[in-house]
C-alpha cells in the first residue's frame, strides 16, 4: 500500500502488459505469488501487503505502545458519560462545599475551583482535545490534498504560485500564525480550528505535491498514458493512491501535535473558553490557583504530553509499517 | 553557472528573500484587517457608539482602500513609524525597543543551553547507539518536543520556584534591584559590562528555568541531528580507515568525526533561534517575562493590530534571515550546493 511498495505499480504495469498482449506468467506474478503462498489476482497482492504491514506494526513495541495510548484515550473521551466519575461535572455542575480537594479516592485527581471533578473533566477534555484536532487534521488534509494536487499534476506557473504562497506561511512560525489568526474573531474553539488550519496546511501541500513530482515521472504513469487513459484516470487512478498510504500516516502522526497546538492556543486564551473542559483550558484556569492547588493543573498537562507522545508513536509505526517516506 | 563564485550565490540567495517578506506582510495583513470580523468594534469594546467606531477607523485610515492601508502601513514600517499601540499608546517601534531585547536575550541563553547539552548528548547517544544511552536520549527528545512547555514551566515553577525556593517564579529581575544600564538590553550583558553584580546575579536567577524550558524542543532536535550525523560518519571510509589502523577511538571520534558532524549541527543553531521565537511567547506569558511574546499575546487579547502586524512581520524578518545565514553558511562549508539547482 505505501509510497514505495511495489505492489500497486505491479498491478497497473500487469494491467498494461496484459493489455499490450505480452505474456506475464512468470517474471510478474507467479515466483513471488508460489513463494508467498498466494492465489488469486491483485487484490491478494494487496491483502498480502496489509498483513505484512500489520506484522511490521506488531513487531516494534513502541508502535504498540502508541496502539495502546491512541485507543485509550480515544474510548476515554467516547465513553465519557458512562465511565467517568461525575459526568454532570462537565456539564455545568457546581458543588461548592467539594471545592478545591486534594487528590484523595473519590477525586484522584482532586477537585477545583468549585467543586468539579478533575479526572471527569480530563475524560471529556480529551473528548473535546482529539476532536478538534481531528477537524483540524481533515481540513488540512483536503486543502492540502486538492492543492498539493493541482501544484504537482498542473505544474507550471499554478506550482509556483500554490508552493510559493505555502513557503511564505510556513516561514512564520506555526503558533505565531495561529495566534495572528485569532485577532480578527472573537476566540472560542472555532476560531481556533480555523487559525491553527491557516497555520498548518501549507505542510501538507508541500508533502502532497512532493509526492505527485516524484510519481509523475514513474513509468507506469507513462504507461496509463501510452494506453490512453484520461488525466482524471491517472489522477484518481495512479497517482492518489499514492497520497492515501502518505496522508494517511501524515494526518496519524500529526494528531498529537496539533492537540498539543490547540492546548498552547487554549492555555492563552485563545481557543476552548471555560467551563468547556480542554486541557490546555484547565491548564490556564488552574494557573491561578497555584501553588497550593496545583492538581488542577498538573493533571491535565500529563494528559496532553500522553496524547502527543501517543500519536507520535502510533503514528511512528505506521509510517514504518507502510514504509512510507515523509521527508524527501 | 561554473564560473559561479560565492558573491552571487550571496547575492542570489538575498535577492530570494525578498518576495518571501513581502508575502508575509501581505499575509499577515488579510490576516488581521480583511478578514471577517471588526477588529475596531472589538478594541472599542461593546459600549462603542457607531461615531466612535467611524472616527476610529479615520485615525487609523481604516476608511481608505486596502490597497491604501496596505502602502501607509509598510511606509511606515521602513521610515520607523509602526503605527501606535491601541493597548500603551506608544509607537509600536518604541514598545518593542523595550520589550525586543528581553525575548532574543531569552532566546540566545535557551540556544545557548540547548547547544552546550545537546551536542554532547548526541555524541554519546551515537557513540552507544542502542545501549541504554542512546535510548535514554531518544526518550529525552521524544519528551522534549511532546511537553506542552507552558505545563513544564508551571510544573517547574511549582517544584524548583514554590516547593524547594531554589529560583524566583518569574520576571526579569528582582523587585529591589536597578535595572542596569542600557547598553545592549540584555540585562545578563549589560551588568557584566558594568560590573552590577548585583543585577547579574539576580537576571541570571530570574533567566535560568525560562531559558531551561524554551530549550527543550531545541535541545531535542540538535541532539538528534548530532547524533544521525555522527552514525552516519561512522560508516564512512575514512572513519573506517582509521579504525582498521588502530588508532585511538578518542581521537577518530574527536578528530574525525565531530570535525565533520559539526558543519549541520552548527548551521542548525539559527534555525533554533528562529523556531525558539515561535513558542517563546508562552514560556514568556508562564514566566511573567517582559518580552515580545507577552506584547504579541497581550496585543492580541486588546485587537491591538499594529503591534501584533509588527510583531509577526519582525519575527517573520528574523527567521528568513536566519534561513539566509544558514544557507550562506552551507553555501560556504559545501562549494557543490552553490552550484546546485534552487529548492
Amino acid at each position: 500500500m505505501g509510497q514505495h511498495s511495489p505492489s500497486l505499480r505491479r498491478y497497473t504495469m500487469a494491467n498494461l502488459l496484459r493489455l499490450s498482449g505480452v505474456p506475464i506468467g512468470g517474471t510478474v506474478k507467479r515466483p513471488i505469488g508460489n513463494r508467498l503462498g498466494i492465489t488469486g489476482g491483485p487484490e491478494a497482492y494487496r491483502l498480502e501487503g496489509w498483513k505484512r504491514a500489520i506484522n511490521r506494526f506488531k513487531r516494534n513495541p513502541l508502535s504498540m505502545a502508541g496502539l495502546v495510548i491512541v485507543v485509550g484515550l480515544v474510548l476515554m473521551g467516547l465513553l465519557a458519560d458512562y465511565i467517568s466519575p461525575f459526568p454532570m461535572d462537565a456539564k455545568g455542575r457546581v458543588d461548592f462545599v467539594n471545592k478545591l480537594l486534594p487528590p484523595s479516592s473519590m477525586h484522584i485527581f482532586g477537585t477545583d475551583e468549585v467543586g468539579r471533578d478533575v479526572l471527569s473533566r480530563i475524560m471529556f477534555g480529551a473528548r473535546i482535545d482529539i476532536s478538534s484536532a481531528v477537524i483540524v487534521q481533515f481540513l488540512v488534509t483536503v486543502v492540502g490534498v486538492v492543492l498539493g494536487m493541482i501544484a504537482g499534476y498542473v505544474g507550471g506557473k499554478t506550482n509556483s504560485v500554490i508552493m510559493r504562497t505555502a513557503d511564505v506561511f510556513i516561514t512564520i512560525p506555526p503558533l505565531v500564525l495561529a495566534l495572528a489568526a485569532t485577532t480578527a474573531f472573537t476566540p472560542d474553539i472555532t476560531t481556533a480550528i480555523l487559525a491553527v488550519t491557516i497555520a498548518w496546511w501549507p505542510w501538507y501541500t508541500r508533502l502532497v505535491q512532493s509526492v505527485v513530482l516524484s510519481v509523475k515521472e514513474e513509468q507506469y504513469i507513462e504507461a496509463s498514458r501510452a494506453i490512453g487513459k484520461g488525466p482524471l484516470g491517472i489522477i484518481f487512478g495512479d497517482i492518489f493512491p499514492n497520497i492515501v498510504s502518505v496522508v494517511t500516516v501524515k494526518f496519524t502522526l500529526d494528531i498529537g501535535m496539533v492537540i498539543l497546538f490547540m492546548a498552547s492556543l487554549s492555555f492563552l486564551g485563545l481557543g476552548v473558553q471555560p467551563p468547556t473542559p480542554a486541557w490546555g483550558t484547565m491548564i490556564s484556569e488552574g494557573k491561578y490557583y497555584l501553588p497550593e492547588y496545583w492538581w488542577m493543573s498538573a493533571f491535565p498537562g500529563i494528559f496532553i504530553l500522553l496524547a502527543v507522545i501517543g500519536f507520535s508513536l502510533f503514528g511512528d509505526g505506521l509510517r514504518d509499517a507502510f514504509d512510507v517516506q515523509l521527508e524527501e | 553557472m561554473l564560473k559561479m563564485g560565492y558573491g552571487s550565490y550571496v547575492l542570489r540567495r538575498l535577492l530570494y528573500t525578498i518576495p518571501i517578506i513581502f508575502g508575509i506582510s501581505v499575509l499577515i495583513f488579510v490576516l488581521t484587517r480583511v478578514l471577517p470580523g471588526d477588529p475596531v468594534k472589538l478594541a472599542l469594546g461593546p459600549d462603542a457608539t457607531p461615531e466612535m467606531i467611524a472616527q476610529a477607523r479615520r485615525i487609523w485610515n481604516l476608511d481608505k482602500p486596502l490597497y491604501v492601508q496596505y502602502v501607509v502601513f509598510m511606509v511606515g514600517f521602513f521610515t520607523g513609524d509602526w503605527g501606535v499601540s491601541l493597548r500603551t499608546y506608544n509607537n509600536v517601534l518604541v514598545d518593542l525597543a523595550r520589550f525586543a531585547p528581553a525575548t532574543y536575550e531569552l532566546t540566545a541563553a535557551a540556544v545557548m543551553f540547548s547547544t552546550l547539552v545537546g551536542i554532547p548528548i548526541g555524541i554519546v547517544a551515537a557513540m552507544h547507539k542502542d545501549k541504554w544511552q542512546d535510548h535514554g536520549s531518544r526518550i529525552l527528545s521524544i519528551g522534549g518536543v511532546s511537553m506542552p512547555l507552558f505545563w513544564t514551566g508551571i510544573m517547574l515553577q511549582l517544584l524548583i520556584a514554590s516547593y524547594f525556593r531554589l529560583l524566583p517564579i518569574g520576571g526579569r529581575i528582582g523587585d529591589g534591584i536597578a535595572r542596569p544600564v542600557h547598553i545592549t538590553g540584555f540585562y545578563l550583558l549589560d551588568s557584566l559590562f558594568t560590573g552590577n553584580w548585583e543585577a547579574f546575579w539576580s537576571s541570571a536567577q530570574h533567566i535560568i528555568l525560562p531559558a531551561f524550558v524554551l530549550s527543550f524542543p531545541s535541545l531535542a532536535n540538535i541532539s538528534r541531528l548530532v547524533r544521525s550525523a555522527m552514525i552516519d560518519q561512522r560508516s564512512k571510509d575514512h572513519v573506517i580507515l582509521q579504525i582498521a589502523n588502530g588508532m585511538p577511538r578518542r581521537l577518530i571520534v574527536y578528530k574525525y568525526m565531530l570535525k565533520n558532524s559539526m558543519a549541520s549541527a552548527l548551521t542548525m543553531i539559527a534555525l533554533m533561534f528562529a523556531y525558539s521565537l515561535g513558542s517563546v511567547a508562552l514560556v514568556e506569558m508562564v514566566f511573567f517575562w517582559p518580552g515580545m511574546g507577552t506584547y504579541l499575546v497581550q496585543g492580541i487579547y486588546f485587537k491591538d493590530f499594529n503591534a501584533i502586524m509588527s510583531v509577526v512581520i519582525l519575527v517573520g524578518i528574523i527567521i528568513v534571515m536566519a534561513n539566509f545565514i544558514v544557507d550562506l553558511l552551507y553555501g560556504y562549508l559545501d562549494p557543490r550546493i552553490r552550484y546546485g539547482e534552487e529548492r
